[in-house]
């Protein structure tokens, strides 16, 4: 316990400053309190949401899509990455036009992914895997493809089979830029869950929650789930970083 | 019996290669060359005139052009070859430690392969270096690692391309003890190398190359006295054949020499 709290200590004395700073505007009427409201009831009706279970069917919901996005994008984005990297002429046809996908915002789908998917959530999940799929094949096969020859060659004159060295030399040489990859997809999952729950008539999540709150001028509520949503991305960066460190920390100490 | 033979060897790259050239570049031209089982026998030449390039070729790594290679009267593919790459190229998987790049040479069970692993680093006195990873080893501990994996492998030939490129001399040191310890255990090996005293100290003979398309300048016998080891560096006779080798790529550099055969 002792451990935690050292851990935690500068931590918490930065969101302690952040709070403090932010009651001071408030007190001293720096700004609207209606649109900016006191730290304290935000932190109230935060903790009021997150355990009075007000928002738990939601927050399952965000959780839910986030994770079968990325789950399933991953999975379909190496596999083409691989694939990518194995087929030379579909490399050259279809990186082109991938990395053009890849520019356009994906907002920009919105309505092309609903009029293909109708309402609901199965439209954020497809459009937020699709952006998965995009954004880890392209790295995956570049990455693929520069192999190192010094690998290759070494692992061919041991005599190693095309599937060990598909396995044991070319995805782990890759690993760090499907790290790259994973990286951008963990934020920008999110962001699309959140955005399409907020604008594409779903019936629950926490962007259908936010939306809800500024409709309804409940701006600390507003305040809260920002805070969660916060909470949710800084999280998946953290596990993807620390998932990062500990296979790849060959490369980080390279 | 010759171990190794090569005969009418042609190797060329298509223009816009790694040569980074508009036109085509022939490295060989019926190149020929044999070296007998037992033998340690060193290459030596300009820059880019294909040192690198045979040893790929011997290895099964590159495929020639036309002419053939053979190892124990079998093709590179069907032969065991003791293989250690350049330095500088990555001569061992980042994400794998000492042990396990040692045991990827081995086919079979992996506690099997470990344990065949620990023992060959245990041979050269680094089996403390068994859990420690690539970037946590100095380049003459990550060659000495390399030349283990080469050896549990089982090869009858060994290929070394540039072993003490980039080692400092502590470094090299420990390299030239584990190649002179291949020696005295009757190892076949050619090895590339820059570095001529070295090459000197090791090789029963030493071949000159000459610049692209490359051919043999000269095929220098290196008969010192005695039984080898790191002392004989600094010896008379060492200096005169290391001359003789400098005098010839001097030479070529100054473009008199063009080809002994």
């Amino acid at each position: 316990m002792t451990g935690l709290l050292r851990l935690l200590k500068p931590f918490l004395l930065r969101i302690g400053l952040v709070l403090l700073a932010w009651q001071a505007v408030f007190s001293l009427l720096l700004t609207n309190t209606l649109l900016f409201p006191s730290p304290l009831s935000v932190l109230s009706r935060f903790f009021e949401l997150l355990f009075g279970m007000q928002i738990l069917g939601s927050l399952l919901s965000t959780l839910f899509k986030l994770g079968v996005s990325l789950s399933v994008g991953s999975v379909f984005g190496i596999l083409l990455g691989v694939a990518l990297a194995h087929w030379t002429l579909l490399y050259e046809t279809v990186f082109p036009i991938a990395d053009f996908f890849r520019s356009i915002p994906a907002t920009a789908l919105f309505p092309l992914f609903l009029l293909v998917f109708g309402l609901g959530d199965v439209t954020n999940i497809a459009l937020s895997a699709w952006v998965c799929i995009l954004y880890l094949s392209l790295p995956v096969s570049k990455g693929l493809r520069e192999t190192k020859e010094t690998s290759l060659a070494i692992a061919i004159v041991f005599k190693k089979s095309n599937l060990d060295i598909l396995f044991k030399v070319k995805l782990m040489e890759a690993l760090p830029a499907l790290f790259i990859g994973l990286r951008t997809v963990a934020s920008l999952t999110l962001v699309l869950i959140i955005v399409t729950e907020m604008f594409i008539g779903a019936s629950s999540g926490l962007g259908k929650e936010l939306i809800d709150a500024s409709y309804t001028y409940d701006i600390p509520k507003l305040y809260a789930i920002i805070m969660i949503v916060g909470i949710i991305g800084y999280s998946l960066n953290l596990l993807v970083s620390e998932i990062e460190k500990k296979t790849i920390h060959w490369h980080t100490k390279q | 019996m010759n171990l190794v033979s090569i005969d009418g060897l042609v190797k060329t790259y298509p223009a816009g290669n790694a040569n980074r050239t508009d036109a085509s570049v022939t490295v060989f031209d019926r190149f020929a060359f044999s070296m007998k089982k037992g033998e340690f026998v060193g290459i030596v030449g300009p820059n880019g005139c294909g040192k690198t390039t045979l040893v790929k070729l011997i290895a099964g790594i590159e495929q020639p052009n036309s002419g053939s290679i053979s190892i124990f009267g079998k093709s590179p593919e069907e032969t065991r070859i003791g293989y250690v790459p350049q330095h500088t190229g990555g001569i061992l998987y980042p994400w794998l430690n000492a042990v396990e790049n040692i045991a990827f040479a081995m086919a079979g069970h992996e506690t099997e392969a470990k344990a065949g692993a620990m023992g060959a680093l245990s041979e050269l006195g680094i089996s403390h270096y068994a859990d420690s990873f690539p970037y946590q080893l100095s380049g003459g501990i990550k060659q000495l690692v390399s030349i283990a994996r080469a050896k549990l492998f089982g090869p009858g030939l060994f290929l070394f391309d540039e072993p003490f490129n980039s080692l400092d001399y502590h470094n090299s040191f420990l390299v030239e003890n584990a190649l002179l310890k291949l020696r005295k255990e009757n190892a076949t090996a050619l090895l590339v190398s820059h570095d001529i005293q070295s090459a000197v100290l090791l090789c029963d003979k030493i071949l000159v190359l000459t610049k692209k398309p490359a051919r043999i300048a000269m095929l220098l016998p290196v008969n010192l006295p005695g039984e080898r080891s790191i002392d004989m560096r600094f010896s008379p006779e060492l200096n005169i054949v290391s001359g003789k080798i400098f005098n010839a790529l001097q030479g070529m550099a100054d473009d008199r020499i063009v080809a002994l055969a």
